[in-house]
């Protein structure tokens, strides 16, 4: 009899799908981009058909007559054959092989087996096939933490799902065939199970995950069901850490767990080092009688325990082995308890005591009053499993002779076959009543008949916008977005969540109008292929439908939407626009930044699209546009217009010219999260990567190899110096990065510190300034050896510092700031003299090799180079040579300054 | 079985409420109300030097080098403005006619701002005549100001490596001349915390309980002191000292109780106030008389202390005995939110608490931030001052006490000392239990105990058990500590 089912060739459909394991019903059911299909009513328009080519996969089993699949009705791919029998009872694969639309309501899985003793037992066969290729179904224990239905069901609403399965996921499906655990694992790797991207990847976290699982699984993990479904065991959960911390507080809370597992009591006796660790114990204490309990913490360094989520004991801090308690009213029974603790240095300690009611000596709280819950939850009637290998074969041969690889499986033993050229309309598996061994998909009404009328149009050299349509359709893009007519409903938009601050821009997924103008094909094929969020304050998610379902996309996406008068080349730019273009971003411009993070700067958590993306993502002509006529470009943007009648209001940058203003935005946005942030940025000034924006920044610390009086001085323009106040004297430069404060700030501090960037550029050792003739020939000591001091330092009106030194009546007064030349921003070194009494050099550089290019430039070994030193000599001193610009004495009592400025570049 | 009732969950967060608001002494909020102030996202305020000026501003230098200025500190948006940036750890800040000075690591500096705008455009090294090794505990604390217009700094031993050498005088307390002449004028500090001005000129300064330092203390300084750490000491051959070698030696000497040492070295300054570990902090930090006349409460003329690790205030009353200051120390506030650096009365007599933990863990929330202490108008049953007599003590309270409960059982004393050591702190040795023999009102708000066996050098515990106010309250604080170093 099974020899029946055997492929039989010659007929229009032979067969299609096979057992699946997830939930098509339920996002089917409740109706996505083809609601004529789920609501049981025939498609309404080609794209409807469109969507049920692809998912009931018409061209895994047929090629049409020239060969060709249409482009964007490519097949879904349906559930991968390894994880399948992992995830699902068994005894719900078999029926739904059996009566895949019964089971499933509007699953495109087709009916292959007759209703049977015959068509049971190659059910059976296939189930024990499918186990064979990975494991069976056996409900994994899991951890139930107590709010998970609830973040569940809020991620459910944030994440937009409701926009495939509706305001209420139907659960019925999931519920009789897997468990919480495995329904997670599949949520957070849809692709790949589901290949097709019919369920896309949303890159969930375990806990969302999770949380997700529990809430569709719900009516299994509460009240009576959940009692059933709860496991005891002895002990705490534990998680071992390592780190350096003087609290709990802080960093001790966002350092990851090392190693998980199940201590009998929360106490030190396990795998550990001897110093900078921690744990953190969780599981629930059974309380003998009701009353009030003292609980309490002996531990070296610090530990706190929770009761029921609340802090009881807070025995926090470094210090020795100290006892905290507290009293508690309990009732007899189980309490969630939680215990933190960590591990400086020195000697360490953990207890955990209690002191019952009427007690009076804390005594260690033993270990019987220590367990965990974890939750085993099977769907009802679910048996073990037991894999008889000679069903398994014979399954395997159903699996090849039913075609099932074609759907399944990349690749098929099974060729296709070719459609006839002619009208489909009711033949094969359109038909009515198909023929026998033809798969029966159990079509809607009309469903069939759209379905033949839009294959034997046969368009298959359709426009970019059909070929897009047909792509959209396939995969339900516009289940979330809107583009022209389509789009979710007026009650789905209502749905979706975000932060009311930005309107309907920060709340609903964007339209995809003209998208293809807008985005560049880079950062369409990042948000399609890699699901890059954009938006922060949406709380929807873009999901990845998986590489091979959207490749070439986002080329359509552009082939449609672009505009024959598109400039695509890039304003001119230079470095002077891209100053200008951060001025008019900044606080003192535009203030782009009171709305926009730049970079991930974005200090309170609130602000919208980062702009150091904005010139990657958006395409030059459409930047141009909405900088210059935000509403009319992005209709609906809460962007206000900042050149309201062509003017701007910012006339003293570029002439005021709009169009040169937002070519210079665009020059200097291309700089990326490179570019200096414009003023204002939000900057977390909490943390340890010093970031100058607003005009210098200034940080003392200990640096090694100079002084533990060491000033370094960084500027927005990623030039900075470091001075040696100890020995008054510039020290060292550097460009790029700034310094790193943790080394200064963080704990006790304390340690050495370094430039923040390479390379490192050293001043000669000494004073700047050297006079005697002693001092002209030899190697002169340090600055403060040889009588130099700091007389301090005073700040310029635009913040730039200027160092003050001495000797005696010497003084020097000392300045370094940045400046633009040409294309880079060079230091300009300022030294005004005052008290000169004698012929004296400044000591400019110091190297093995001095070049002299001409007109006060010189080249020094490592490629400092120094401008303006006209007059400038190269010494050998004491074995090597220095650049020397000899200063004449000047009249002492004169007020007047002798005043040398070079340059240095590097 | 699992409490998943959210009515017993919640009734239970109501007991665990309840039991832990008991674990704070009940009353002192009633009478001292702490209020926060509100600081914006993106600045570190861990609070290394606070100054409270006439309009009611504050300027705060942190840890991190910058120094803030804050407009209606405790209004709804307080306004900050930052005057100062790249300090080298300035840990005290002090107003004068010519600016703000600063304490920095190396150098004390003078603050300017001579354009007006509210940004400082100099930094002036006032001097910087000191080396520091580049070990993270060199601190530099203070700067105060003596009658003669000198300058007074505190600075830290270190502890561990010194990257840039070993660096002479530390551990000692320097004055700065109005010439800006450096004179190292007495060691034996270990980590000095808190240096003020007392109201008649005299220097005080506290100390963190360590090795050679058997408990925290609140000790006066003067020229030639030695105050116990040895580590200091050979600096006092240099040309520069103003102290004498004391001739303590550390292998020779360590282990002496307390009264020995000051009996065999004469240079050897006992503190005003040892400050029992644990019972009365762990840390003391920053200082201030109260000025208020009144408005912070009846404590008027005396110290209030604050401390590092148990986020609280204590407060110190102290009196002159045979040229000795000394006196008594009593609890006073605790449940700050963070750990205690720096105290300064603002204009409005509350009390300013400049917090941070970083480095040293403390009890509270958060780690740093700015509080102050407001006095509610309703003075609290406390004892206001200990003084002693020959035969025992004269307590003066703050309210009237009711005669009825004046009973010598009402009073438990007990004496002891610490011995001067290299191990971490001492433990309280050669403790005693003395008899009170006689309890008698001396006024409506005072009353003499009289207690045998007196000793010089020890710390005299005073619990006290059943005495009312004719209002009927308790004490809110039953302990006094007293130390006794000379007798009247």
């Amino acid at each position: 009899m099974r020899n029946s089912l055997l492929i039989l060739a010659g007929l229009l459909a032979t067969v299609a799908l096979a057992a699946t394991g997830c939930d098509d019903a339920e996002r089917l059911t409740s109706g996505i981009a083809s609601p004529g299909v789920a609501a049981g009513k025939a498609p309404a328009d080609d794209a409807a058909a469109w969507h049920a080519i692809a998912d009931r996969a018409c061209f895994a089993c047929h090629v049409p007559a020239d060969g060709r699949i249409p482009a964007g009705l490519e097949p879904l791919r349906a559930p991968a054959p390894e994880g399948i029998a992992t995830r699902t009872d068994a005894g719900w694969m078999r029926r739904f092989i059996l009566r895949p639309d019964t089971e499933k309501p509007g699953t495109p899985m087709p009916r292959l087996l007759p209703e049977t003793p015959d068509g049971e037992e190659t059910a059976e066969d296939l189930v024990h096939y499918l186990v064979s290729r990975g494991r069976a179904f056996e409900p994994l224990l899991f951890d139930l933490e107590p709010d998970a239905a609830a973040r569940g069901a809020t991620l459910y609403r944030d994440l937009g799902c409701f926009a495939c399965h509706g305001p209420e996921f139907p659960r019925a499906t999931l519920l009789a065939k897997t468990g919480p655990a495995e329904l997670a694992a599949f949520l957070r790797a849809p692709l790949v199970h589901r290949p097709g991207g019919r369920m896309p990847d949303f890159g969930l976290s375990p806990e969302e995950s999770t949380a997700l699982a529990v809430h569709l699984l719900a009516p299994r993990l509460q009240g009576e069901a959940l009692a059933r479904a709860t496991v005891l065991g002895r002990g705490l959960d534990y998680e071992y850490l390592e780190g350096e911390w003087d609290s709990l507080e802080g960093e001790f809370a966002e350092t990851p767990a090392r190693r998980r597992g199940i201590a009998p009591r929360p106490d030190l006796s396990r795998e550990r080092r001897d110093d900078r660790f921690g744990f953190r114990f969780s599981g629930e204490i059974v309380i003998p009688g009701t009353g009030a309990w003292t609980l309490a913490t002996r531990s070296d360094d610090g530990s706190r325990l929770w009761i029921d989520g609340e802090l009881l004991v807070d025995n926090d801090g470094p210090h020795p082995a100290e006892t905290k308690e507290a009293e508690i009213e309990l009732a007899a029974g189980a309490h969630r308890i939680r215990v933190e603790f960590f591990e400086n240095g020195g000697d360490e300690e953990l207890q955990v005591l209690w002191r019952g009611p009427g007690e009076t000596e804390l005594r260690r709280v033993p270990d019987e009053a220590f367990r965990t819950a974890r939750i085993r939850s099977a769907p009802e009637g679910h048996r073990p499993f037991v894999l008889d290998p000679e069903r398994a074969r014979r399954g395997a041969e159903h699996w090849k002779s039913l075609g099932c690889a074609r759907c399944h499986e990349a690749e098929s033993p099974v060729p296709p076959t070719r459609l006839p050229a002619d009208d489909l309309t009711g033949r094969g598996c359109l038909s009515e009543t198909p023929p026998t061994g033809a798969p029966r998909f159990g079509f809607a009404p009309g469903e069939a008949g759209e379905i033949a009328r839009v294959l034997s149009e046969r368009d298959e050299n359709p426009t970019p916008g059909v070929e897009l349509a047909r792509h959209l359709a396939r995969l339900d893009c516009t289940a979330c977005h809107r583009r022209g007519a389509r789009g979710p409903d007026e009650a789905t938009l209502a749905r979706f969540t975000g932060n009311g601050d930005w309107g309907d821009e920060g709340r609903l997924p964007p339209r995809l109008d003209g998208v293809g103008r807008k985005l560049t094909e880079a950062a369409l094929t990042e948000v399609l292929v890699e699901g890059r969020k954009v938006r922060p304050r949406v709380n929807a998610r873009m999901p990845r439908f998986g590489a091979g379902n959207v490749s070439g996309l986002a080329a359509l996406l552009a082939a449609t939407d672009l505009r024959p008068d598109d400039a695509t080349e890039e304003p001119a730019s230079d470095l002077a626009a891209v100053e200008a273009g951060r001025r008019l971003v900044g606080r003192d411009g535009f203030n782009c930044v009171e709305c926009h993070s730049f970079a991930g700067h974005d200090l309170e958590n609130r602000l919208t699209v980062d702009l150091a993306e904005a010139a990657a993502r958006l395409r030059p002509a459409w930047m141009r546009e909405v900088l210059l006529e935000p509403a009319r470009t992005n209709p609906g943007t809460r962007m206000p217009g900042f050149f309201t009648g062509g003017r701007t209001g910012i006339p003293e940058v570029l002439d005021g010219d709009p169009e040169r203003q937002a070519a210079a935005i665009r020059a200097y946005l291309r700089g990326g999260r490179d570019a200096i942030p414009p003023k204002g940025a939000r900057i977390d000034r909490a943390a340890y990567e010093l970031l100058p924006t607003d005009g210098p920044e200034l940080f003392a610390t200990f640096m090694r190899g100079l002084s533990a009086r060491t000033v370094c001085v960084g500027f927005p323009e990623r030039l900075h110096y470091a001075f040696d106040a100890g020995n008054a004297r510039l020290a060292r430069m550097w460009r790029g990065k700034f310094m790193n404060a943790r080394g200064t700030w963080h704990g006790r501090a304390g340690a050495l510190s370094e430039p923040g960037d390479r390379p490192v550029h050293d001043l000669p050792p000494g004073p700047a300034l050297v006079e005697s003739a002693a001092e002209l020939a030899s190697l002169p000591v340090a600055g403060r050896d040889a009588g130099w001091r700091m007389r301090g330092r005073e700040v310029d009106a635009d913040g730039t510092p200027v160092f003050v030194f001495a000797r005696g009546d010497l003084e020097v007064r000392e300045s370094l700031r940045p400046r633009r030349e040409g294309e880079r921003y060079v230091f300009v070194r300022r030294l005004e003299i005052r008290g000169l009494r004698e012929a004296s050099e400044l000591r400019l550089a110091r190297g093995r090799s001095i070049t002299a290019l001409g007109g006060g430039r010189f080249v020094v070994e490592g490629g400092l180079e120094i401008g303006g030193a006209e007059g400038a000599v190269v010494r050998e001193v004491a074995g090597a040579r220095e650049l020397r610009r000899p200063v004449s004495a000047s009249n002492p009592d004169a007020p007047v300054a002798l005043v040398v400025e070079v340059t240095y570049s590097w | 079985m699992v409490m998943r009732s959210p009515l017993l969950a919640a009734l239970a967060a109501a007991l665990l409420v309840a039991s832990l608001g008991a674990q704070t002494p009940p009353d002192e909020s009633r009478s001292y109300r702490v209020d926060d102030l509100a600081i914006p996202p993106g600045i570190v305020l861990e609070v290394g030097g606070l100054l409270t000026r006439p309009d009611g501003s504050l300027m705060v230098c942190t840890r991190r080098g910058e120094v803030w200025r804050i407009v209606e500190p405790f209004g709804e948006r307080p306004g900050f403005s930052r005057f100062a940036q790249g300090l080298s750890e300035p840990l005290g800040l002090l107003e004068r006619e010519d600016g703000i000075y600063v304490t920095q690591r190396g150098e004390l500096s003078r603050l300017r701002d001579r354009d007006g705008d509210g940004r400082c455009d100099a930094v002036d090294v006032i001097c910087d005549d000191w080396s520091i090794s580049g070990n993270y505990h060199e601190y530099l604390f203070g700067p105060c100001e003596d009658r003669e217009g000198n300058l007074w700094v505190t600075a830290n031993k270190p502890f561990g490596d010194e990257p840039f050498g070993r660096a002479p005088f530390r551990g000692w307390a320097y004055r700065i001349t109005p010439e800006g002449v450096w004179q190292p004028v007495a060691c034996g500090l270990r980590s000095p915390c808190g240096v003020a001005t007392s109201p008649d000129g005299e220097i005080f300064y506290t100390d963190n309980q360590g090795e050679w330092c058997g408990a925290s203390k609140l000790s006066h300084i003067a020229v030639g002191d030695f105050h116990g750490h040895p580590d200091g000491i050979d600096s006092c051959e240099r040309p520069e000292s103003l102290c004498p070698p004391p001739g303590f030696v550390a292998e020779r000497d360590g282990g002496l109780l307390m009264p020995e040492v000051a009996r065999r070295f004469p240079s050897f300054k006992l503190p005003a106030v040892w400050f029992p570990y644990d019972k009365m902090g762990q840390s003391p930090s920053g200082l201030a008389w109260d000025r208020t006349e009144g408005r912070f409460g009846p404590f008027a003329g005396q110290i209030f202390v604050g401390d590092q690790h148990h986020a609280s205030v204590m407060r110190v009353a102290l009196e002159r005995v045979r040229g000795h200051w000394q006196g008594a120390c009593f609890p006073f506030r605790e449940g700050l939110s963070c750990g205690v650096i720096r105290v300064a009365f603002a204009a409005d007599g509350s009390l300013v608490c400049g917090l941070s933990n970083r480095g040293w863990g403390s009890k509270g929330r958060t780690p740093w931030g700015v509080q102050r202490i407001v006095f509610t108008g309703e003075t609290p049953f406390e004892i206001r001052e200990m003084r002693v007599r020959s035969a025992g003590f004269r307590l003066e309270f703050t309210d009237e006490v009711d005669p009825e409960s004046v009973r010598p059982e009402a009073f438990r004393m007990k004496s002891y000392t610490y011995r001067l050591h290299e191990p971490y702190g001492s433990p309280e040795v050669d403790g005693k239990t003395l008899k009170v023999d006689a309890a008698r009102a001396v006024g409506p708000a005072a009353i003499e105990i009289d207690v045998k066996g007196l000793r010089r050098g020890y710390v005299h515990e005073l619990a006290v058990s059943g005495l009312r106010d004719r209002k009927g309250r308790p004490l809110l604080h039953d302990k006094a500590y007293y130390t006794l170093i000379e007798l009247p």
